[in-house]
């Protein structure tokens, strides 16, 4: 523990030590840790699993102290725990996430009751600022990676920190501050499955699901008037990306404008993930005539062997198959949207 | 007034461990080329098996990947059983 004669030098002394985003922080004071250890049933010393690629012990206490100083209120933490876990899990690999020059960002989707209880974000400015838990839930993650994992940036400058820079990232992205934060909007478009019940969760479980990403784009589907009409349009915008990968996701954004067309014509979020899928898939022929390079467009080559020119029938997939297409419906009222996040490593669900 | 914050940061642990035995000599051995999958990490190792079966006398070589981001895990020690020693490489 440290003892400062002011919360100014507190938060001062924070940016000093390097225990920032670049933002203030919130001083962890012990009163404040224990109540957000309240809410979990969880002993504070309880370790999660050891992060083996950078030698560290995280305890429940650890993750948080850094949600405290992210902003968070105390009911946020069993969230922000229940990411952590996903995190550390020793099966998944979430290391890229802290080190690469890729830029990656992590971001999560929080389906289940909690939303609302927490008065999440699934609405307007979704994947913006302005809603404390959207915003700080992912400040809380990103700090624990600063903090806690040893994910600390500065490439370049190595004076930029007293602590040992880890994160590599050439250009970064905005969604570094907070994660793509994504509640998913349930109750907007009843007939479309959340996507916890898509992955088997009950319907009335809290689930996060966590994912690492090296960014997305934003899709236009105004000129759509039909389910297929946006289908053809999401997956032409993938065509077209340069990231088709044979064991990759995607997470899907759907605004309820777009998921109400959907809806309407009779469509499930299966049938759109198929059209999807199909829509982004070509042969190797396909994108030769069409003058687009077949290596370029090809993400998986550290895992399969990359297509050639004349590899004319291979099949070049987006995803993995169309189950890996992850549709979540959030957003604004008003707006025909999609937005689609790209795979830097695993996804993986939560219920806690 | 004053205030008293926690530490949000945690220490290395390094989990101790020992060296394996060092070999004499390469002659006659057999050595695993484990690569990370990156862009050249592969070439790197191609050039070092040559190296190595040309100058030091090793035997056989013994290839095998592992995941780019993290340490080796156990299922990808394909082989490892038959090696006298192992070369990691991390290309980029």
């Amino acid at each position: 523990m440290l003892t400062f004669e002011s919360y100014e030098a507190a938060v001062e002394q924070c940016f000093a030590n390097g225990w920032t985003d670049g933002l203030p922080v919130v001083p962890p004071t012990p009163g404040k840790v224990r109540a957000f250890l309240a809410t979990v049933p969880r002993r504070p010393d309880e370790p999660l699993p050891y992060y083996a690629e950078r030698g560290r012990v995280v305890t429940v206490e650890k993750v948080a102290v850094n949600a405290v100083m992210a902003g968070c209120l105390p009911e946020y933490f069993p969230v922000v725990l229940a990411i952590a876990d996903v995190l550390f899990d020793p099966d998944l690999d979430f290391h890229a996430a802290q080190s690469s020059t890729g830029g990656v960002a992590l971001g999560w989707v929080l389906n289940g009751p909690i939303r609302r209880a927490i008065g999440a974000n699934a609405q307007g400015n979704v994947l913006g600022p302005g809603n404390r838990a959207n915003s700080t839930i992912g400040r809380a993650i990103r700090l624990l990676q600063i903090n806690a994992m040893g994910s600390v940036p500065g490439a370049g400058h190595d004076d930029s920190s007293p602590l040992e820079i880890l994160d590599r990232s050439t250009l970064g992205q905005p969604a570094k501050y907070a994660c793509f934060h994504v509640p998913e909007h349930e109750e907007a478009e009843p007939s479309l499955a959340p996507l916890h019940v898509e992955r088997g969760f009950r319907p009335e479980q809290n689930v996060v699901t966590v994912f690492a990403t090296g960014g997305g784009m934003q899709v236009s589907l105004h000129a759509d008037q039909t389910a297929a009409e946006i289908a053809e349009s999401i997956g032409d915008h993938l065509l077209h990306l340069g990231r088709h990968d044979p064991t990759g996701w995607l997470v899907l954004v759907l605004t309820p404008e777009a998921a109400r067309l959907v809806a309407r014509d009779g469509w499930s979020k299966a049938r759109l993930r198929e059209a999807v899928f199909d829509g982004s898939t070509r042969h190797v022929g396909w994108f030769r005539e069409a003058g687009l390079s077949v290596v370029g467009h090809y993400y998986g080559a550290r895992r399969n062997p990359p297509p050639q020119p004349d590899d004319d029938e291979r099949l070049l997939t987006v995803t993995a198959g169309p189950d890996d297409v992850q549709v979540v419906v959030a957003g604004g009222p008003a707006g025909a949207w999609a937005y689609f996040l790209v795979p830097y490593g695993p996804i993986a669900s939560k219920a806690f | 007034m004053a205030i008293t914050i926690l530490d949000p940061t945690v220490p290395v642990t390094v989990e101790r461990t020992c060296l394996a035995d060092r070999l004499d000599t390469l002659d006659g051995t057999t050595v695993g080329l484990f690569s990370n999958r990156k862009l050249n990490a592969d070439r790197l190792l191609c050039l070092v098996g040559e190296r190595l079966q040309r100058e030091h006398g090793v035997k056989a070589l013994v290839r095998g990947r592992y995941e780019v981001s993290r340490g080796m895990r156990r299922d990808e020690w394909i082989g490892i059983e038959r090696c006298d020693a192992v070369v990691l490489a991390n290309g980029d």
